[in-house]
């Protein structure tokens, strides 16, 4: 009986680059927001120091 | 060591690293997107790997980061158990989850590589691809280290220890494919008898500066997120010794 073998690739490919976009994205996101949250934190802090 | 000196002061860090933070971070999305770009849609079919090799613009560079961000780690975790250095702790602690998504990516387009190429998803049995993932768990080991600890002096002592001692790793990745019979391919890239041409080269190498510009950008907003929230807690404590 044949065996058949896929050689068509491109959904591979687009997953691998998916993976990549969506990591590398994720980490800037989770990034920005964890500095936003910092940033907020702080101002309440200087707020509620302030006499 | 005049640079570390400069920077032991953490407003002056601050101060400096606002724009060079941000401007890495978004260099580093537009060249990524440019070598995916062209290496995606420009660069042409391998004779051997026809469209799989596309995938190493994703793969290689994210293997060469992960390894720089925790030969990273390793230096500024060597700078603060030698020099007490007040932001080198801060600086490895804040590179941890880059590098850490560096590996992901890199195990899991890996991965996939590897199942077009040698028909299997993953193998226990080959030094490199084990080598890799433990990486991933000595980053996250780090990370849990510095969540789990009572104080932020100890969570830094005993990060840099783990840290240092993990960097017998790297080596072991980097020559995993010459020392060990292997799957993975050895070093084309790298090598002086490398015969990669210009049209892969070039969409490589502009990925693998993005990923290094957005390693610096992220980690220097990391390390300002950090300084911010210490700061905050020690206002917040203040505030309640007060009260």
């Amino acid at each position: 009986m044949p065996v058949t073998v896929d050689t068509d690739y491109t959904a591979y490919v687009v997953f691998g680059y998916a993976v990549g976009v969506i990591g590398l994205l994720g980490v800037t996101i989770w990034t920005v927001l964890r500095l936003i949250n910092a940033q907020r934190k702080l101002e309440q802090a200087e707020k509620d120091d302030t006499p | 060591m005049a640079v570390m000196s400069f920077f032991h002061n953490p407003h002056r860090f601050m101060a400096g690293s606002k724009w060079p933070a941000w401007g890495f971070t978004i260099l580093g999305i537009v060249l990524i997107v440019t070598g995916f770009g062209i290496g995606f849609f420009r660069t042409p079919e391998d004779f051997q790997q026809d469209e799989r090799a596309r995938m190493m613009f994703v793969h290689v560079p994210a293997m060469w980061l992960c390894m720089f961000s925790y030969a990273f780690m390793v230096g500024a975790s060597f700078i603060s158990f030698v020099w007490r250095h007040a932001l080198a702790d801060v600086a490895a602690k804040s590179a941890a989850p880059v590098g850490a998504v560096f590996t992901a990516v890199g195990l899991i387009t890996g991965s996939v590589w590897g199942y077009t190429t040698w028909g299997t998803w993953w193998e226990w049995g080959d030094a490199r691809l084990v080598s890799v993932l433990l990486l991933f768990f000595i980053f996250l080991g780090y990370i849990a280290v510095w969540e789990a600890m009572e104080t932020p002096q100890k969570a830094a002592r005993a990060a840099a220890i783990l840290c240092l001692v993990g960097a017998v790793n790297i080596p072991i990745i980097h020559f995993s494919v010459e020392w060990f019979a292997s799957l993975h391919q050895k070093s084309t890239f790298m090598t002086t008898d490398a015969k990669t041409t210009a049209e892969f080269k070039t969409p490589m190498y502009i990925a693998a500066l993005g990923y290094l510009a957005l390693f610096g950008g992220l980690t220097l907003l990391n390390m300002r997120a950090e300084i911010m929230k210490t700061r905050a807690d020690i206002l917040l404590q203040r505030k309640q010794a007060a009260d």
